[in-house]
């Protein structure tokens, strides 16, 4: 709660910053990242050594030792919705991009009504996200993409 | 004058004879439960458990439970400077306070902590869930299961994703030595905190990654807990408390974290050992002990994803089945239309297919290449109708508080086949045995005869992992793999020499009806002290769980591999339950180098 909170403060300062530049640089997730202080990269994006853009990554998740006696060194629990959304959509992706395809899911309904306040619209937003997340996945190169880049094209639709 | 000297001794008087109650009265205060709760006073240690100076406000608060509660009563009268004011910093203390002494114009919260104010705000609790994840023998500092704390927030439309969870855990540097970690959480060289996260991260790292089962105990609290329970976290969150893995670990932490708002003892003991399935234990012989106010409301189990893809595997049809295993073996470019599949096969089939190679890119090394064959299941996904995945129903899981507890002492009558008979006791502080895994940790064997009391065998770890889950086209062995360090008392030729060994074994396990039946076959290498040799075995072995009756029996061939001599070990075990945590048993075993031994006896769990 205590740390969140802070961490909130930080991630409105940082979004003011981000929100007096163009459309493009909303749809930066590296900047959100690096400013909120989020970095934990769960699961297969540990590996991902392709990783191009700087940010502060920050696991607390030790593949050899395991994670039960681990605290995070951050927490994640930003109040912002577009920190929010970013860091679900990082620490998820590849749940969520399973649940996209399927087109109903507990991880897509999260994201959609994080995106979404009113529940009527998160049917729509759903089949919309399907569609465009359709049009990202079947572009050649896609394999090509590191997992932050993947991470940062479905979030620039996501949002 | 008189009469002014006289009105002067009956003041002072009347003062010295207030401030006396005062302290008396504070003396009793400083001494109640809760207050002791409140500082995570350890009664034994006589000194709390938090280490952060900003936690106490007297000077040696940290040791004086009666100081810090003076210092607290005298803070709250100080004047508002910042957000750092006494009452901004502990709420809890003051609404516990304030239904003990007078608090000139308390409120709950200081209108004038904004900080708190915005975090109450920001985190609506409706009830707390007590979370029990499953061992973890990969690791050695999660093999005895881990447990945190959910904070359950209703009428959002975020499913349980973004609940916060609390959880208690040490401090541990990245890519920190397997030693080092070892040898720090065992002898209190870590700090450790509550912290939070958003319940997802839990569910991905648990769930996902490490393939390990959740078990969710919804308690019943009152909205006044609750409350207490939230301004509580406000002061403890991210306070440093001393980590010691055996016995002030998560397990022990999040149960005295309950006892703040639950007039009731979670932690009967932890002088040497407490295990997070204990919290779970008492929680349901506190519940067993009440007609009504159970604190448990309900129970939920929360499968891995691992657990998950079996299952989904085994509910395809036939025809199913055969389509996917024809998709994952052959390029997944071939089409499934050489089956006749309706939309809804092709979905559950695409499904299967998706969470497999989820599976297969976290366990395998292979990442870049399921990542590929993910996407092309993904696009063929993509062209059929949105449907929802089918959720599984899972029998015969055992619930944490039905397992028998964690500590293992027996009493044993053994006769030899050369007609000698003698007593025995052993303890282990940690002994589980489940489906598909044991695992006994310190266990410690002693002889007695009329004259001594001598060890018959120390058991330093004995491990061992059943990986019976297995798909019709998995590459992979999906080994299962035992790992035992022992010193063994022989007796050779009327001599007594102490053999001390280390064995490892891979095998092979297949379960059938329902995990009732295991079978399994290792390849084992053990090196021993006595002899100085290696020696190699194949072992084959099988476990039946009857419900009250347990069945085991090994047979392990054995090769001296510098003499090439063979031998044999062997061993036939009946388990049964008298009560859930009291077991009589008959074994039969023929060890190395020893004769034949018939053993009955009582296995107490507690």
């Amino acid at each position: 709660m205590k740390n969140f909170l802070k961490k909130s403060i930080i991630a409105t300062m940082a979004l003011g910053v981000i929100s007096t530049n163009t459309l493009a640089e909303d749809r930066d997730l590296g900047q959100i990242f690096t400013e909120c202080g989020l970095g934990g990269i769960i699961g297969s994006g540990i590996s991902d050594r392709e990783t191009s853009k700087v940010m502060a990554v920050i696991t607390n998740v030790t593949w050899d030792l395991g994670t039960t006696a681990t605290t995070s060194a951050l927490t994640d629990a930003c109040s912002n919705r577009k920190v929010r959304v970013a860091n679900f959509i990082n620490q998820s992706f590849e749940k969520l991009e399973k649940e996209i395809a399927q087109g109903e899911g507990k991880y897509l309904d999260t994201l959609a009504n994080l995106v979404n306040e009113k529940k009527s619209s998160t049917v729509e937003y759903s089949q919309k996200l399907r569609s465009e997340f359709f049009t990202i996945v079947s572009k050649k190169g896609y394999d090509k993409l590191s997992r932050f880049e993947k991470v940062e094209k479905l979030y620039s639709i996501a949002i | 004058m008189k009469i002014f000297y006289i009105y002067l001794i009956l003041t002072l008087q009347f003062i010295y004879a207030t401030q006396i109650e005062s302290n008396e009265k504070l003396t009793l205060l400083s001494q109640k439960s809760t207050w002791l709760k409140l500082l995570y006073y350890d009664l034994d240690k006589k000194e709390s458990d938090v280490i952060s100076k900003d936690y106490f406000l007297a000077k040696d608060g940290q040791k004086n439970p009666l100081k810090e509660l003076k210092a607290t009563i005298e803070a709250y009268s100080e004047a508002f400077v910042d957000q750092n004011h006494s009452t901004c910093r502990f709420p809890a203390r003051y609404k516990w306070l304030s239904k003990q002494i007078e608090l000139k114009n308390y409120k709950e919260i200081n209108p004038k902590c904004k900080e708190l104010i915005e975090s109450i705000k920001e985190t609506k609790i409706d009830s707390l869930s007590l979370m029990f994840v499953s061992g973890y023998l990969g690791n050695p500092a999660s093999s005895f299961g881990h447990s945190f704390l959910k904070l359950n927030k209703k009428g959002k439309n975020l499913n349980n994703l973004f609940d916060l969870s609390i959880s208690y855990g040490a401090d541990v540097p990245k890519n920190e030595n397997i030693f080092s970690y070892i040898f720090k959480g065992l002898t209190g060289g870590y700090r450790a905190s509550f912290s939070d996260k958003y319940f997802f991260s839990q569910d991905l790292i648990y769930s996902n990654n490490e393939f390990r089962d959740i078990w969710e105990y919804e308690l019943d609290f009152s909205k006044e807990q609750i409350r207490f329970f939230q301004l509580h976290l406000w002061e403890i969150l991210g306070k440093k408390l001393q980590y010691l893995f055996l016995n002030k670990n998560c397990g022990y932490q999040i149960s005295k974290m309950l006892e703040v708002i639950e007039d009731e003892t979670f932690v009967d003991s932890a002088n040497f050992w407490f295990a997070p399935i204990e919290t779970f234990h008492k929680l349901m012989q506190i519940d067993n002990s009440r007609i009504n106010n159970k604190i448990v409301k309900s129970k939920k189990f929360h499968p891995s994803e691992e657990k998950k893809l079996y299952k989904r595997f085994q509910k395809l049809s036939k025809l199913e089945k055969k389509a996917t295993t024809y998709l994952i073996t052959k390029e997944m470019k071939e089409k499934l239309n050489r089956f006749e599949l309706t939309d809804l096969n092709k979905i559950d089939i695409l499904d299967f297919v998706m969470n497999y190679y989820n599976y297969m890119i976290t366990k395998s090394k292979e990442k870049k290449k399921y990542k590929k064959l993910k996407r092309e299941a993904l696009l063929m996904r993509f062209l059929l109708p949105t449907k929802r995945e089918s959720s599984f129903k899972f029998k015969n899981i055992s619930e944490p508080d039905k397992d028998k507890k964690a500590s293992l002492l027996s009493t044993t009558f053994n006769y030899t086949k050369e007609r000698e008979k003698y007593l025995s006791i052993a303890f282990s502080p940690y002994s589980i045995s489940n489906s598909n895994n044991e695992l006994k940790v310190l266990n410690i064997d002693a002889k007695i005869s009329k004259e001594t009391i001598s060890l018959r065998e120390f058991t330093l770890f004995d491990v061992k992992q059943f990986n019976y889950y297995s798909l019709p086209f998995e590459n992979n062995l999906n080994l299962s793999w035992q790992t035992e360090a022992t010193l063994k008392k022989l007796n050779i030729k009327d001599k007594s020499y102490y053999d001390s060994s280390l064995k490892v074994g891979f095998g092979k396990s297949w379960s059938f009806t329902n995990e009732a039946f295991l079978f399994y076959t290792m390849l084992n290498l053990s090196a021993h002290s006595y002899s100085r040799e290696f020696t190699s075995g194949i072992e084959i072995g099988t476990k039946l769980n009857l419900g009250r009756v347990q069945l085991k029996a090994n047979l392990e061939n054995l090769v001296k591999l510098s003499e090439k001599e063979l031998s044999y070990d062997a061993s036939i075990l009946t388990n049964i339950e008298i009560e859930k945590n009291k077991n009589i048993f008959f074994k039969l075993e023929k060890n190395i180098n020893e004769p034949w031994l018939f053993s009955t006896g009582l296995k107490f769990y507690f």
